[in-house]
């Protein structure tokens, strides 16, 4: 039945061939070019061990850094431009601030700029990575161009991060901020994590966002505050435990309890009686931390709260509130009506009781 | 009968065409990709990002079913990561074996009582916690068995986390997996319910506490098969299912889901392998159906590796249960299928499941008797038979080769020339038995499900040591 396509058959059998040693083929190429790639970049590596072993004795010194003696090639620039990007996160004060002089010197930071406006695409991406690594400021409004003309995605990340490293101050981030907020996707957590990063951020530029009306900044500003805790935006950010985002509501509360210098047992009050279960679990859990024994009284009763995470959290710290909590959840454990409230009192005295002999 | 067989041909042939031209089609769509792939793995600097306070907590899920040889070095590779917080939560899943008694033994776990569980998901009742506050992110539950879904339900309700990873109790880790899969999550939050990594068969490499150490191609034909049959699978065709959202199946080996959706679709199901396809399939159904933005995306640089098995009888057992979970979730969400409702899952993913997938044995295998009938009837020539066969064989190369390609564009983690040699040439042998072997396999599975056989088959485990125990 298939003879009268036999033919066609040959030529298909041909053009598949073709097409199979073709795939191989490529595969073989970049294959042994990366081999010769790494032999290549190991080269490098040794021909300028000297030279690294001269920067890194001499990153404390006064006088500044010199250059190699010849000046390297294109793909000799691009070795160092990694070796030193690795070295600059390491660093920090006038060692990192020397090496970056040293990079810009020695054309690390041109040949890259060069690279950020290139036909392709990778090489556009690979230049702004380097960038950033090299923290080199002179780059930022290069690539803050770049960036503005970048869809969000991968490319638009790499840039925003390398802005982000080479940013000049507050304002520059600030301008990044608003790049972020503009994108639709909900980017807070990325941006705070790019953001933060930057040598520039200090927690006080985030003012400006938390008063803003547009939710995403918003957002990029709460994230951006996880872990510090702004006596001067409590204020600010007490507003915002009310609003209707509940992300942005979640995220305000445990900001601002974290921020507070004097958290008062009504304000305490307030927010474990709050509808949102995760603003009465978010309170629970920080008053422990807080440290703070006058809302025992207070975490007593929430261990009766209907949600889990509530009665876990509040049973969490009353045992972190020292001998009074304890005998609180002590209390708890045994006078409870509720069988569940009192198991849960229980699991927590057990942990706490397995954790003291493990100190011991 | 010759009418039945022309007819029978024809049909057959265009079957086949239609096949070809949707593996291609998502090969392409791998290709497409492939360069944001490479950016986004190669230019982020994940060193900073494990250390990073933004980076979402992670609850990791081991469930473990006699797994005595493995589990100290996959706890301890755990233990490891580079990830900023997270917490390891083995479940034992009553097991025959002395896993629960190694656990408590190498990590000095003591016995807490955990009456007041949290009942997120239905669960076998859990006997207790075992913990140990110098492990701090440890935590092994100890329970009668219930399956693995059943394991995974008891994990999550015991998880403190808002990500949930699940890893097999006999695969590995590697160090910066995690974090390449949040750096995932994090381009997109809101929308992202699950994430799939990779899994690479971890068979032939050198392995110390827990870690990877030398990358090498198994040394036994089986596992070497199955190494490019998974390349195939992960790179050619989950990298181009995702970038269409229409990922039907994130390995259960190595996927990292949102805890809340998990729980919102009822957690894993019981009973029945099969699961990790289950939970997609019920996620996407839940998405969809609530007219959710969603995504299930594939991060193929985050990467697991895996025991494969390297006799026919343990890799029969495996298949036959894959076959089996396979066509039970096609059952069970027949509704879905050519459904508009369900939008790419509706119209693509699952029609291409059911018609290529499911079916494809039963094809294969009356196919093979079909062209023995054509011959035997003097409907054709030997050498047209051979043609015909050959053929096929080309383009099962060219998908193959094309894995490699992409491999080799990516992930290059096979370092040496002669390692793409031997895959290249091992691809040509698996043509001629092992993919034929696999249609059988299926179809016994299928065969197993409509008998209503519900167990998991014969498991051999291995230590990373080469040590052996059956269970």
């Amino acid at each position: 039945m298939f003879q009268g396509n036999l033919a066609l058959a040959y030529l298909f059998i041909k053009t598949a061939s073709a097409v199979i040693l073709f795939i191989l083929a490529l595969a073989f190429v970049l294959k042994i070019r990366l081999i010769r790639m790494d032999k290549k970049k190991k080269e490098i590596l040794k021909k300028y061990e000297a030279y690294f072993h001269y920067v890194q004795a001499h990153l404390d010194g006064p006088e500044p850094l010199r250059r190699p003696v010849e000046q390297p090639t294109d793909w000799e620039l691009a070795i160092i431009s990694d070796k030193f990007g690795e070295w600059i996160q390491m660093l920090s004060g006038s060692q990192q601030e020397k090496l970056i002089e040293l990079s810009e010197q020695m054309g690390l930071v041109d040949m890259n700029l060069r690279l950020l406006n290139s036909r392709f695409s990778w090489r556009r991406s690979l230049a702004a990575f380097r960038l950033g690594k090299l923290r080199s400021k002179r780059a930022y409004p290069f690539l803050l161009q770049r960036l503005r003309k970048e869809k969000y995605g991968a490319d638009f990340i790499i840039c925003a991060r390398a802005a982000a490293m080479c940013a000049r101050d507050g304002s520059d981030l600030n301008e990044l901020a608003h790049i972020f907020a503009k994108q639709k996707k909900n980017v807070g957590m990325l941006a705070a994590d790019i953001l933060t990063g930057s040598p520039q951020f200090e927690p006080g530029i985030v003012k400006d966002w938390l008063m803003s009306q547009d939710f995403r900044l918003l957002k990029i500003a709460l994230h951006s505050l996880k872990g510090h805790a702004v006596a001067h935006l409590a204020p600010v950010l007490q507003t915002l435990t009310e609003v209707q985002d509940k992300e942005v509501r979640v995220l305000a509360v445990d900001r601002f309890l974290y921020s507070i210098p004097d958290l008062t047992q009504d304000i305490v009050y307030k927010l474990m009686n709050h509808p949102d279960k995760d603003v009465r679990a978010i309170t629970a859990k920080a008053v422990g931390m807080l440290g703070d024994a006058a809302n025992i009284e207070m975490l007593k009763q929430a261990m009766a709260d209907p949600d889990w995470l509530v009665k876990h959290h509040s049973a969490k710290s009353l045992s972190m509130l020292g001998e009074e909590g304890f005998s609180a959840l002590c209390e708890v454990a045994v006078h409870s009506e509720d069988s569940f409230t009192r198991d849960m009192a229980n699991d927590v005295i057990h942990e706490e009781i397995m954790a003291e002999r493990s100190q011991v | 009968m010759r009418d039945i067989l022309l007819g029978y041909g024809i049909f057959a042939m265009f079957y086949i065409m239609v096949v070809y031209c949707i593996y291609f089609f998502i090969m392409t769509l791998s290709f497409a990709n492939i360069s944001r792939i490479i950016k986004g793995s190669s230019l982020t600097p994940f060193d900073s990002m494990s250390g990073s306070a933004h980076v979402p907590p992670v609850s990791i899920l081991v469930p473990s079913y006699n797994e005595e040889l493995t589990i100290i070095e996959n706890v301890r590779s755990l233990l490891s990561l580079n990830y900023p917080e997270y917490e390891v939560i083995v479940i034992n899943d009553g097991s025959q074996d002395n896993t629960l008694q190694v656990l408590i033994d190498e990590f000095n776990l003591k016995f807490l009582p955990n009456h007041a569980e949290r009942r997120l998901l239905d669960a076998t009742p859990i006997n207790g916690v075992y913990h140990n506050p110098d492990y701090p992110s440890l935590y092994v539950i100890d329970k009668r068995n219930g399956g693995k879904a059943d394991s995974l339900n008891a994990g999550i309700n015991l998880s403190h986390y808002p990500l949930i990873c699940t890893i097999d109790a006999d695969s590995l880790l590697e160090k910066d997996a995690l974090i390449r899969i949040a750096r995932v999550y994090m381009e997109n939050p809101d929308e992202t319910v699950a994430i799939g990594g990779s899994v690479r068969i971890a068979n032939g490499c050198t392995i110390e506490d827990g870690i990877i150490k030398k990358v090498r191609l198994p040394d036994k034909i089986l596992p070497m098969f199955q190494n490019i049959e998974y390349l195939k699978a992960f790179l050619g065709g989950r990298i181009g299912w995702s970038s269409i959202n229409a990922l039907l199946i994130v390995s259960g080996a190595f996927g990292v889901f949102r805890k809340d959706y998990v729980v919102k679709v009822g957690g894993y199901r019981e009973g029945f392998p099969g699961e990790d396809m289950n939970i997609i399939i019920k996620l996407h159904r839940y998405m969809l159906e609530n007219k959710l933005p969603y995504r299930i995306a594939f991060c193929p640089d985050a990467v697991c590796w895996t025991q494969a098995p390297d006799s026919f009888r343990i890799l029969t057992s495996q298949r036959k249960r894959w076959g089996r979970g396979n066509i039970k979730n096609m059952w069970d969400y027949r509704f879905m299928v050519f459904n508009p409702k369900y939008k790419q899952v509706g119209l693509l993913t699952m029609p291409y499941n059911v018609i290529f997938e499911t079916l494809n044995p039963y094809f294969k295998i009356t196919g093979f008797f079909a062209l023995l009938g054509y011959f035997l009837m003097d409907m054709t020539a030997l050498p047209i038979v051979l043609t015909f066969v050959f053929i096929n064989m080309l383009i099962n190369m060219i998908f193959t080769c094309g894995a490699l390609l992409l491999e080799e564009l990516a992930f290059r983690r096979y370092p040496r020339v002669r390692d793409l040699v031997i895959m290249a040439g091992c691809s040509v042998l698996m043509t001629l038995g092992y993919d034929q072997l696999n249609a059988i396999w299926r179809f016994l599975g299928q065969i197993d499900f409509i008998r209503n056989k519900r167990t998991w088959g014969v498991m051999v485990r291995k230590s990373w040591k080469g040590e052996t125990v059956k269970s």
